[in-house]
């Protein structure tokens, strides 16, 4: 048997070798994605006859920011179904893994939002029924769900496990608790607040950029600093080197998870959506011009508030 | 229909993108969940083995099974696991899921059951230490195969044997989470599932491996149960009923229901049986072939007790596979005979039988949780009436 590390494992699975990043590939990737869409959706509109319309394309940055408006979806949509945390941290990464192949502007993320957790669901062994799912959902179809379950699956390239910070939070919660008995009241708090926070950074990238445990880490100095720190002291006592390294890493990962909980400003987000709007309907465009000051801008701004509402 | 006849005209290309590098050439079984082609990997010309599923049924869009078998073969890439080569959909009327595995023509139950076939003890070690090795990797990634026995212990042509058919397995889930104990074949079920524990550990898989073993070595299965309750007494019957002093906390599990002080059958009446525990020299003569390192790890496997069961690293570890003789190199390893090979041959298109495990166990139901409760209900109600 050869000895292999759990390191090793790790490095076998499919999150470490397909969606893991460093900052300037998820960059580069993204751009790729946003440019790659534009060609393509500039080729639609000019076989509609569309091409002479002012449509303002969303930048990478804004389809970024669309997504992680819809993370937070996710999360209301869990808590609608009852799902537990690892369904809906599951059913998150593999939104925010399908946008690394595909751009908000070829498949809106309030629809793909819904495969992704009934994928989700079916994954993590919390099996939902289709109807059951459409019941509590407004201007869903089952067969909406079910089609794009498909290509969901396939833009993961199939890859459906995801593992999550949540586990080594109690596994370092278990060794943290043996290290220093006399500190249980502190531990049990820096568990439950190292939770919520490892919920916020699914909301960043640091899923892509770092290891669950690495996460953990981060999460659990975010909820006691004082504590980890003795923890780490014990467990690193004559390694300062391999400590100091790790200590790097945990102050990256707790700027990403800062930048989880970052509230998006709801008016931004109207307005990526409202262009997203024209992307997708650029005949609308037509109208707007020809009756530029007329009511129908008003009419289409209701539109767009609908189709973010759905 | 249409499949087969495509079929039926020879070799079928398949269609664009990923799917053109694949060809199906013939059927070789069908059930309600999944159809197997064997096929081949056009830029390689290796055989593979397509196991198409069925989406039509299953209004409840990509298939339980299907995605626990895809979930976890794409992590778990190891020498004794079946490999997972590709994923496809193919196009057409209705999409349907294609998971293209790592053919493999044999499996133990075939060998086991084939009566011309000789082994001896080395070739009992060698399947042994594949079907460990195989599991530790599974366990060491907190998976729990579920539906271990011998026709998913899969060999190939090199004699290899591969842990198959994932379509049951999960994660170990956390520690109050709750699973169903309606898994494994019954023969190699656990004692712990058979009393209805929803917390149970990958101790499930050892106790199944046990049973594999001592099958391997009787040539026989172990512990055939017509019924789930007679499994239960088939068990205990021959390795003791377990009390509160053996397996602290049996008596809390949802389907125990003998009283542990009484310690004969009379005092239970015939419904269930409180047998002793079989000593050693029971356990010798029973298994006379085996070693007395062969009969510990045995034992260990199969204590009733799923604390007091060994895991898979000590297993590995164990005097067993120390001692002499050394595990027989998988390519010397005894093969069907030449015959049966050949009405293996005839009878894979005809009655679907005869194919490799993972492959032919496509009529497993699929484990929703939804269907996984209304078993338990009916389980508990079945249990409730002859208890």
């Amino acid at each position: 048997m050869a000895a292999s590390t759990d390191d090793d494992l790790y490095r076998q699975g499919s999150q470490y070798r397909l969606w893991s990043f460093t900052a300037t590939e998820l960059a580069s990737i993204r751009e790729k994605v946003n440019a790659h869409a534009i060609v393509k959706i500039k080729r639609e509109h000019a076989t509609n006859g569309f091409d002479d319309l002012p449509v303002e394309f969303l930048t990478a940055e804004e389809e970024q920011d669309l997504v992680q408006y819809y993370c937070g979806k996710m999360q209301d949509m869990a808590g609608l179904f009852k799902l537990p945390s690892h369904v809906k941290a599951t059913a998150i990464a593999y939104l925010k893994r399908f946008y690394l192949r595909y751009s908000v502007m070829e498949y809106h993320p309030k629809n793909i939002l819904h495969a992704c957790l009934f994928l989700a669901a079916k994954a993590e062994n919390h099996f939902i029924s289709i109807d059951s799912f459409t019941q509590l959902l407004t201007k869903v179809t089952p067969e909406s769900i079910l089609e794009l379950e498909f290509t969901v699956a396939q833009a993961l390239s199939f890859t459906l496990m995801v593992h999550h910070a949540f586990n080594p939070i109690h596994g370092y919660f278990l060794d943290i608790q043996a290290i220093f008995p006399s500190r249980v009241d502190q531990v049990g708090a820096a568990h439950d607040a190292a939770r919520r926070f490892a919920n916020d950074s699914l909301f960043s990238d640091a899923a892509f950029m770092f290891t669950p445990p690495q996460i953990a880490l981060g999460a659990l100095a975010m909820a006691n600093d004082a504590l980890i720190k003795d923890y780490l002291g014990v467990k690193f006592e004559k390694k300062a080197e391999l400590l100091e390294q790790l200590n790097t890493v945990i102050k990256k990962v707790r700027s990403y998870i800062d930048e989880g909980t970052r509230e998006l400003a709801k008016e931004r987000v109207v307005a990526i959506d409202k262009k997203l709007y024209f992307v997708r309907n650029p005949g609308k465009l037509n109208k707007r011009k020809a009756e530029d000051n007329g009511s129908v801008l008003n009419g289409d701004a209701k539109k767009v508030h609908l189709e973010k509402a759905g | 229909m249409e499949e087969k006849a495509r079929v039926a005209n020879g070799k079928k290309r398949l269609g664009v993108g990923r799917r053109d590098r694949y060809i199906k050439e013939r059927k070789v079984g069908e059930g309600t969940y999944a159809v197997v082609y064997l096929g081949r990997q056009l830029s390689t010309s290796r055989v593979v083995a397509i196991k198409k599923i069925k989406v039509g049924q299953f209004k409840n869009g990509l298939d339980m099974s299907a995605i626990r078998e895809i979930k976890f073969l794409s992590e778990l890439r190891h020498e004794n696991v079946i490999e997972l080569i590709d994923v496809f959909i193919s196009s057409g009327t209705s999409r349907s899921l294609n998971l293209v595995l790592e053919y493999l023509s044999a499996d133990l139950e075939m060998i086991i059951k084939d009566r011309s076939v000789v082994f001896t003890a080395a070739d009992i070690k060698s399947w042994m230490r594949m079907t460990f090795a195989g599991l530790y990797h599974c366990h060491r990634h907190n998976v729990l195969h579920r539906d271990l026995k011998p026709n998913n212990l899969l060999l190939s042509p090199s004699g290899h044997l591969k842990l198959a058919d994932f379509g049951l397995a999960r994660k170990q889930p956390g520690p109050y989470d709750v699973m169903t104990p309606t898994v494994v074949t019954r023969w190699y079920r656990a004692p712990e599932l058979l009393l209805g524990s929803k917390i149970y550990t990958r101790k499930v898989d050892v106790w199944a491996v046990g049973t594999i073993f001592a099958e391997l070595m009787l040539r026989t299965p172990y512990l055939p149960g017509q019924t789930d309750l007679d499994q239960l007494d088939l068990t205990f019957r021959a390795l003791g009923t377990p009390t509160e002093q053996t397996w602290p906390g049996i008596s809390l599990l949802p389907d125990f229901f003998y009283d542990t002080a009484k310690t004969s059958t009379a005092d239970t009446g015939k419904k269930s049986g409180i047998y002793p525990a079989p000593s050693r020299d029971e356990m010798r003569m029973r298994f006379s072939a085996a070693s007395e390192n062969a009969l510990d790890l045995l034992c260990k496997m199969t204590t009733l007790d799923p604390a007091k069961r060994i895991d898979t690293r000590d297993a590995l570890g164990s005097e067993y596979f120390r001692e002499l003789p050394r595990p027989t190199e998988p390519d010397l390893l005894p093969k069907l005979s030449k015959k049966d090979d050949n009405a293996n041959e005839v009878k894979v298109g005809s009655d679907n039988t005869g194919f490799s495990g993972a492959l032919r166990r496509i009529d497993k139901d699929d484990v929703s949780s939804e269907a996984e409760k209304e078993r338990e209900r009916r389980l508990a109600g079945v249990a409730k009436k002859l208890f």
